[in-house]
C-alpha cells in the first residue's frame, strides 16, 4: 500500500500507506468482504431504506423527485481524544453564537458599540431581521440547533466551514443511517464502543421545553411546524416529531388569537407554547414577512413578542449565517468567552475590504469564491477548476457588490474509501455535528458524514450528487454508561 | 389530535377499504365469467362498474363519439376494440390502473398519500407497509402480472390489505387516530354493501345458485352464510343477510353499529349530530321489518346510502371543522360519494 497522493489527507491511511490505528478492525473486516457479498449488502441497503420510504426530494425537472437516501456502507470514525477536542470547540463557537445573536437583537449590541464586529456588516446582512428585534427568547438559546460544516485540511486540522443556525437538516439521516448500519454490519462494530445517537429526540425535546415560556407551566405543548409533504425535508420533519411524541403541524393548524397560539383539533383548539419550526423566517407570519406565504402563521411573530409562544430556532438567526459575519467568530469568542478558537475557520477573506479585495481578484483561480447568504453549495466558484468565463463572471459579480461575497483558500477536503460500484476508492469528505442549545449546550456523538460520491469531486450536498456515510465516534466504556444513562 | 391528521385518518381508512373491496368484488365477477358467454361476461363487467358506481361506455360503433363521452373521465374502462368493454381489460384497469380514480392502484395509492402526512403518526411498521405495497403495485410488470394470473394477484392485494388492517389492529394505539381510520373503514364498507345488494338484488330473484354464490363472494360472506344458514338461499334471504346481520362484519348493520360506536367514543360527551344520525339510521335498519322492507328494496337501499353519506359529511363538519383543507378532499375524489 502506498500513501495517499500529497495535498490531501487520508482519514484512514497515515503517511507511510499504514491504516490509522481506530480504522484498523473496520478495515480488515472490509478486507475480508467479497465483491459479491458488498453488492448483496447494498442491495439489501437499498430494499430497505425504499421499503421504509426514506428519501429526499430532488428539485428541478418536472417535479420533485423522490430518490432514496444514498448511504455509503463504510464508516467514518472519530477516535475519542479527537472528539472530545472537536466537542469542546463546537460548544465554544455555538455558545458565543449565542450570546452575539441575543447581543444583537435582544442586547446592547455591544460588540457593535465596541467596535468588535462593523455594524453597516449586520445592518447590510439579508439574514438580519428587524422584526427580530427586542423579541427576547428564553435562555438566549437562539441556535437551538444548529449543524456546524466542518472539514480537514491537507494537514488534517478540523475547520470550520459554515454555521448552519436558521434551520439545520440532516439529523434524521444520522440516526437512520446508525439504524440501518446495526442491521446490515453489525459484525463491523465487533468490540468498538461506538457512541449512541439515537437519544436525539429526548434531547431535542428537552432543550425545546427548556425555552418554553415560563407562564406556561411545567408541561408544555411543543409542535415541530412543517411546510408540508412536498418539502425536501419532511421525512425529517415526520421523524422528529415522531421521536419527540410532538405533533407534527402545517401553518394551517395553527391560528393566533390574542397573541396566544393555538392548533385547531378535534376538541376545538389547543394552546401551543413551543413551536419547533422548519420553515424559513421569510414565510413564518404574512403579516410581517412575505405576504404571500401561505405556510405561515398570520399573527405569529406578535405572539413571540408578547412572549407567549416560543420559536426555535429563533428568527434572525441568518445574521450568523452570512459568510461574511462568519468571518467574525473568533473575533466573538474571544470578545464573549475570552477564549481562543478551538476549531479555527477556513481562511477567509472578506471583498468589501480593499486591500483583501485587491489580493483577491489577483489570485481568484487559485481560491473558492461564495456568495455570502446561500446555502447548500449554491452558487460557489471554486477557482481551479473554473473556466476562464467562470472567472471573470466572478470577478464582475464581485466588482458589482463585493459585500455580497467572500473568498476562501480552496480546502483540499479529507478521504475516505467509499464504494465506486466496483470496488472502495478514496472520496472527499466533510462533517456536520449537531448541536443543541438549552439548559446547556450538547453535541451529538459524530454527526452527519457527507461524501462526494463522484471522483475527484468536492461537492458533497446530496442535493448535487453527494452521498452519506455513518459517522462512529469511539467512547471509552464510562461515555458509553452515561450515555446509556442519559 | 389535530384536525387534519383525523382527517386524514379517516381518509386513510375509507380508501384502503375501498381497494380492499373493489379487489373482493373484482375477484369474485371474475370467478363467475369463468365458465360463461362472452356476452355474460360483459354483462357482469358492467354489473360490477355499476356497482362502484364508475362510469359505464355505452357499447357504440363509433370509437369517436365515445373516446367524447369518456373525455371528461380517464377512457380507463374502454376496450380497445370501442365496442363496450372487454372483461380481461376492466377487471386489470379497475386494479392496475393508477390513473383510474376508484382503482385499487388508484385507492392504496391515496391511502399511501394520507399515511404520508401522517408519518408522526402512525406506526413504522405501518408505514412500511403501506409503502412497499404501493411500490409493488406501481412496478411496470403489475398489470401485465394482473392480466395473466388475476386470482393469484387478487388474493395477494387481499392478503396485502388484511396485513395492513392486521398491524393497524395490533401495533396503534386505539386512540383518537385509531377510531377516525376505523370509522373510515366502517362507512366505507357499509357504503359498499349498501351498493352491491341493491346492484345484484334484481339478478338475486331468480335465485339460481350461482348469482347468489356470486353477490356473496363479493364480500367474502359465503362461507359465513352457509353456516348461518343452511336452508337453500333465497334472494331475500340473501339481501337479509347482507343487510341486518348482526355478526357478519361487512353486514350493513355491523359497520353501522361499530361506526355508532367510534362516534360516541369520539364525541366524549354529548351527542354531536353526526352520532344522532347514526344512531337513527342504525335502529331503523335494526328495527325495520325486514320482510316489508324487501317488498320495497331499492328505495330503502338508496335512502341507506345517502344516509350514510351524510354521516360522512357530519363527521367531517363536526370534527375536523377546524380544518381548512376539507375541500382538497374533493368528494369527487371518491367515485360514487358525490352528491
Amino acid at each position: 500500500m502506498s500513501g495517499p497522493p500529497p495535498g490531501f489527507f487520508d482519514e484512514a491511511v497515515d503517511e507511510h500507506g499504514q491504516t490509522r490505528d481506530h480504522y484498523r478492525p473496520v478495515q480488515e473486516w472490509f478486507d475480508r468482504l467479497t465483491l459479491e457479498q458488498v453488492k448483496a449488502l447494498e442491495e439489501q441497503r437499498n430494499e430497505s431504506f425504499r421499503r421504509q420510504g426514506i428519501t429526499f426530494t430532488v428539485y428541478g425537472g418536472d417535479e420533485g423527485t423522490e430518490r432514496t437516501w444514498p448511504m455509503d456502507l463504510f464508516p467514518r470514525i472519530i477516535d475519542a481524544e479527537e472528539w472530545s477536542m472537536l466537542e469542546r470547540g463546537l460548544i465554544q463557537r455555538v455558545t458565543a453564537l449565542n450570546r452575539f445573536l441575543d447581543d444583537i437583537y435582544a442586547g446592547e449590541q455591544a460588540i457593535l458599540h465596541d467596535g468588535i464586529v462593523p455594524r453597516r456588516l449586520i445592518t447590510s446582512c439579508t439574514g438580519f431581521e428587524r422584526e427580530a428585534m427586542n423579541v427576547a427568547v428564553p435562555l438566549g438559546a437562539r441556535c437551538l440547533v444548529a449543524g456546524i460544516d466542518l472539514v480537514r485540511d491537507a494537514d488534517g486540522a478540523y475547520r470550520v466551514l459554515e454555521d448552519n443556525l436558521r434551520n439545520p437538516s440532516g439529523i434524521s439521516y444520522v440516526i437512520e443511517n446508525r439504524a440501518a448500519m446495526t442491521k446490515l454490519l453489525p459484525a463491523a462494530f465487533s468490540d468498538l464502543a461506538v457512541r449512541s445517537v439515537d437519544h436525539y429526540g429526548r434531547s431535542l425535546l428537552r432543550a425545546l421545553r427548556s425555552i418554553a415560556p415560563p407562564a406556561c407551566g411545567d408541561d408544555p405543548t411543543v409542535v415541530v411546524l412543517t411546510p408540508g409533504i412536498f418539502n425536501s425535508a419532511y421525512f425529517e420533519h415526520a421523524f422528529l416529531a415522531r421521536s419527540m411524541g410532538a405533533e407534527l403541524v402545517e401553518g394551517r393548524d395553527l391560528v393566533v388569537d390574542d397573541h396566544m397560539v393555538a392548533m385547531r383539533t378535534t376538541r376545538g383548539l389547543e394552546r401551543v407554547d413551543v413551536i419547533y419550526r422548519r420553515i424559513d423566517d421569510a414565510f413564518l407570519d404574512p403579516v410581517v414577512f412575505n405576504p404571500s406565504s401561505t405556510l405561515g402563521v398570520p399573527g405569529l411573530m406578535a405572539a413571540a413578542r408578547a412572549g407567549t409562544v416560543s420559536v426555535a430556532n429563533s428568527v434572525g438567526n441568518g445574521v450568523g449565517d452570512d459568510k461574511a459575519v462568519y468571518a467574525y467568530v473568533p473575533d466573538m469568542i474571544r470578545y464573549y468567552l475570552g477564549e481562543e478558537t478551538i476549531i479555527p475557520n477556513a481562511d477567509t477573506y472578506l471583498l468589501w475590504e480593499e486591500d483583501q479585495r485587491a489580493e483577491v481578484l489577483k489570485r481568484l483561480d487559485q481560491l473558492v469564491v461564495k456568495p455570502v447568504a446561500e446555502s447548500g453549495g449554491y452558487g460557489i466558484v471554486i477557482g481551479p477548476r473554473a473556466t476562464d468565463a467562470e472567472l471573470a463572471e466572478a470577478r464582475e459579480k464581485i466588482l458589482a457588490d463585493p459585500r455580497n461575497w467572500i473568498a476562501q483558500e480552496v480546502v483540499n477536503l479529507s478521504r475516505l474509501p467509499a464504494w465506486s460500484g466496483d470496488g472502495f476508492a478514496p472520496r472527499h469528505i466533510d462533517l456536520r455535528p449537531f448541536v443543541l442549545s438549552g439548559e446547556q449546550v450538547e453535541v451529538i456523538p459524530g454527526g452527519l458524514t457527507r461524501v462526494a460520491l463522484r471522483e475527484g469531486s468536492l461537492i458533497v450536498n446530496s442535493s448535487q450528487g453527494g452521498g452519506s456515510k455513518d459517522t462512529w465516534v469511539l467512547g471509552n466504556s464510562d461515555q458509553l454508561d452515561q450515555a446509556a444513562a442519559s | 389530535m389535530l384536525a387534519r391528521h383525523a382527517e386524514d385518518m379517516f381518509w386513510a381508512g375509507r380508501y384502503l377499504e375501498r381497494a380492499e373491496d373493489t379487489a373482493r368484488m373484482v375477484r369474485a365477477t371474475l370467478l363467475s365469467t369463468v365458465a360463461e358467454s362472452p356476452a355474460q361476461a360483459i354483462d357482469r363487467m358492467q354489473n360490477l362498474i355499476r356497482t362502484l358506481r364508475l362510469e359505464v361506455p355505452t357499447p357504440t360503433e363509433d370509437v369517436e363519439t365515445m373516446a367524447e363521452q369518456l373525455a371528461p373521465s380517464p377512457p380507463m374502462l374502454r376496450s380497445e376494440s370501442g365496442l363496450g368493454i372487454d372483461v380481461q381489460v376492466a377487471a386489470t384497469r379497475l386494479v392496475a390502473s393508477p390513473a383510474l380514480a376508484g382503482s385499487v392502484a388508484f385507492c392504496i395509492g391515496r391511502t399511501r398519500e394520507n399515511f404520508r402526512s401522517l408519518r408522526d403518526q402512525i406506526p413504522s411498521e405501518l408505514w412500511e407497509q403501506i409503502n412497499e405495497f404501493h411500490l409493488r403495485l406501481r412496478q411496470d410488470d403489475f398489470p401485465a402480472a394482473m392480466e395473466h394470473d388475476p386470482f393469484q394477484t387478487l388474493d395477494f392485494i387481499r392478503v396485502s390489505c388484511q396485513s395492513l388492517t392486521g398491524v393497524i389492529s395490533s401495533s396503534m394505539a386505539q386512540g383518537e387516530g385509531y377510531r377516525f381510520l376505523v370509522l373510515g373503514q366502517m362507512l366505507e364498507r357499509a357504503l359498499m354493501t349498501c351498493r352491491l345488494v341493491s346492484v345484484r338484488y334484481p339478478e338475486l330473484d331468480g335465485s339460481s345458485y350461482d348469482e347468489m354464490a356470486l353477490t356473496l363472494r363479493s364480500v367474502s360472506a359465503l362461507e359465513a352464510y352457509q353456516r348461518a344458514s343452511q336452508s337453500s338461499p333465497l334472494g331475500s334471504d340473501v339481501a337479509r343477510f347482507l343487510m341486518v346481520d348482526g355478526s357478519f362484519p361487512r353486514s350493513v348493520l355491523y359497520c353501522l353499529r361499530s361506526s355508532e360506536n367510534h362516534v360516541e367514543a369520539l364525541a366524549a360527551n354529548g351527542r354531536p349530530p353526526p352520532l344522532r344520525r347514526l344512531a337513527q339510521l342504525r335502529s331503523e335498519l335494526e328495527y325495520a321489518d325486514f320482510d316489508t322492507m324487501v317488498g320495497d328494496l331499492p328505495r330503502h337501499l338508496s335512502a341507506l346510502e345517502s344516509g350514510v353519506r351524510d354521516v360522512a359529511i357530519l363527521v367531517g363538519n363536526h370534527f375536523f371543522r377546524n380544518a381548512e383543507s376539507f375541500d382538497l378532499h374533493s368528494q369527487a375524489i371518491m367515485p360514487g360519494v358525490s352528491s
